[in-house]
């Protein structure tokens, strides 16, 4: 086994860096200058990183920290205040029940950051519960409730129901099967 | 505590997979994605800062 230095390490997560500051800024060259900070403040204080701990984690912890300061000092805007995207969702999925990629991106990004933010660690980047409260820095529970409310959101945005595209299905089913008695 | 989660994700599970698969497909969208140069350019000026130290 190769034991790389966390130096050599960063390297190899900057994509999975730039697919959650994508998550939270809202455009790319944003979400860029988001992992570009957080690659100087990470070199910077590679000293205060415990070897055999979780770099990955350690770095995502940065980033976020990175953008609730940017966001602090007003740089960017990153909810939607009045709406106007919110209110622009009002697509319904494709027919056979699976929802187009750009919409489903529209409708993520009306969520709110930290909504954003839960979905992405736990949904996505592979981290628990327990991983992502302390990236976090809250409870467990808090990022539970913010991964069901996201979901929710999502399911209200996107016009999905329970079993929609299933009922949809069979109810075709069934009408060719009657029409067509064996 | 976990397992209650589970259990309410589960009622709901063809609309989660849809959500949870576009989740990953938006994830993994970036992840596929060549590193800008700007990255690697800072990355190997950091580097160069740190051999000339």
């Amino acid at each position: 086994m190769t034991s790389q230095s966390p130096k050599e390490e960063l390297v190899e997560h900057l994509p999975a860096l730039r697919a959650f500051a994508r998550s939270l800024a809202r455009d790319h060259t944003a979400a860029d200058d988001l992992v570009q900070d957080t690659g100087v403040k990470a070199w910077s204080n590679f000293d205060k990183f415990k070897e055999g701990t979780n770099l990955k984690a350690w770095l995502f912890t940065i980033l976020r920290n990175t953008f609730y300061s940017t966001i602090r000092k007003g740089k960017w805007e990153t909810e939607d205040p009045d709406g106007v995207m919110a209110g622009q969702m009002s697509v319904k999925p494709a027919h056979d029940g699976v929802m187009a990629l750009a919409e489903f991106k529209d409708a993520f990004h009306i969520l709110p950051e930290d909504q954003r933010e839960a979905l992405i660690l736990v949904g996505a980047s592979g981290f628990s519960y327990e991983e992502a409260a302390l990236m976090c820095d809250c409870a467990v529970g808090t990022i539970k409730s913010r991964v069901n409310r996201a979901r929710a959101k999502l399911t209200e945005l996107l016009n999905i129901e329970d079993g929609e595209s299933i009922a949809e299905e069979d109810a075709a089913t069934l009408a060719a099967l009657s029409n067509n008695p064996a | 505590m976990a397992d209650k989660e589970e259990d309410k994700d589960s009622e709901h599970a063809p609309v989660q997979d849809q959500i949870q698969e576009n989740l990953r497909a938006l994830y993994d969208e970036t992840l596929s994605e060549a590193l800008p140069d700007k990255l690697l350019d800072l990355l190997k000026q950091l580097e160069s800062q740190d051999i000339q130290k």
